[in-house]
């Protein structure tokens, strides 16, 4: 079924694929962390970690925390009691500031690796 | 000014066999006619078997909802000189059809009873009648304006996906008189709406604000219902 999209409902979908991405990421993110028993594990899975493709998906994963994150405090500014009339706006503020931050890491992130 | 207009509308007649399909009719309009007169002219002069709801049409009764071009909308309220050339014309989502355009509507009456949707007061009556003041009358103002088209019901994706949810119209109803200052039974309810199916399924999507043709923050009342319920220790299942 073909429905019209507006704001409200492409923050709630995308609120809800970042999170089932970030269930998934949690996941694999303690299975990583369940292997680092002794120094030199640890030091094997960091310079693992600093394959440019794994930076890349680190920075695929900073926006979509970010994204998540904004999207839940949205709802729960708007559940505290911000007028919903400014429920667009919300939406579109967090898109600038996710942008920004996304921007101002990833300049760090990349850093890293030059 | 007279313009062509396609209006695409999607049939179903259910002793036909295949019982859907769409079908295209060329009409005539002027800019000061909306998609109601569009749909009578066709019923009047191409298809006689083209069957819609409508009464009052002029946006108070509720019966002429349905899904225009992607947005459910009342075909009494939209001028097609504010729409493109082509028309598409669907019945209201995800209520069983009955014929063409209308729809059963039994679910979403029945989800409006569950609220109950009367004044409770036990108290006996005044001589002559339950005062409200000005400033509890707008309190529910918003609330009262609704006329049960189906909408915002039919336009929210978590009743899409779940047919016992409640729905943003019955959720409105339940507001409308637990806020409403005469009225006694605001435990009943809040009983009877924070269950499974009630406010906590609400995620805040606004596809219910968006379509109300009386401009009603759907939203809005259901997160006031929210706060309530918290405050009065109503946090979920069934009590």
């Amino acid at each position: 079924m073909r429905y019209r999209w507006n704001t409200g409902s492409i923050a709630w979908l995308v609120h809800r694929i970042t999170g089932i991405i970030l269930t998934f990421y949690l996941i694999a993110h303690i299975y990583v962390l369940s292997h680092l028993k002794d120094p030199e594990a640890y030091q094997k899975i960091m310079s693992m970690m600093k394959n440019p493709i794994i930076k890349f998906g680190e920075l695929v994963l900073f926006a979509i925390v970010l994204k998540h994150v904004f999207a839940g405090i949205r709802i729960t500014l708007l559940e505290m009691g911000v007028s919903t009339k400014y429920q667009k706006q919300l939406a579109y503020a967090g898109a600038l500031i996710i942008a920004v931050l996304w921007f101002v890491g990833a300049f760090y992130f990349l850093q890293e690796v030059f | 000014m007279e313009k062509y207009y396609t209006f695409r509308i999607k049939r179903y007649l259910p002793e036909e066999n295949p019982s859907e399909r769409w079908d295209e009719f060329r009409i005539k309009l002027n800019s000061m006619e909306r998609v109601l007169d569009g749909l009578v002219k066709i019923k009047e002069t191409k298809d006689g078997t083209l069957t819609f709801r409508k009464s009052c049409a002029h946006g108070v009764c509720g019966s002429c909802a349905m899904k225009i071009n992607g947005k459910n909308k009342l075909a009494c309220q939209s001028l097609v000189k504010d729409l493109p050339e082509l028309i598409v014309i669907e019945p209201l989502p995800s209520l069983p059809v009955i014929k063409d355009l209308v729809v059963d509507m039994t679910m979403f009456f029945e989800k409006n009873d569950k609220v109950l949707p009367y004044l409770i007061n036990e108290e006996p009556p005044p001589e002559r009648e339950r005062i409200q003041s000005p400033q509890d009358q707008h309190k529910i103002l918003e609330s009262i304006t609704c006329i049960m088209c189906g909408s915002c019901t039919t336009s929210c994706p978590v009743f899409w996906a779940n047919k016992n949810y409640l729905g943003p119209s019955a959720l409105l109803k339940a507001f409308r008189f637990i806020f409403d200052t005469r009225d006694r039974a605001t435990d009943e309810r809040l009983a009877r709406i924070t269950g499974e199916n009630g406010i906590w399924r609400c995620h805040s999507i606004f596809n219910c604000v968006e379509v109300c043709p009386k401009e009603i923050d759907v939203t809005k009342h259901i997160l006031k219902l929210k706060r309530l319920a918290v405050k009065k220790g109503f946090t979920g299942g069934e009590k």
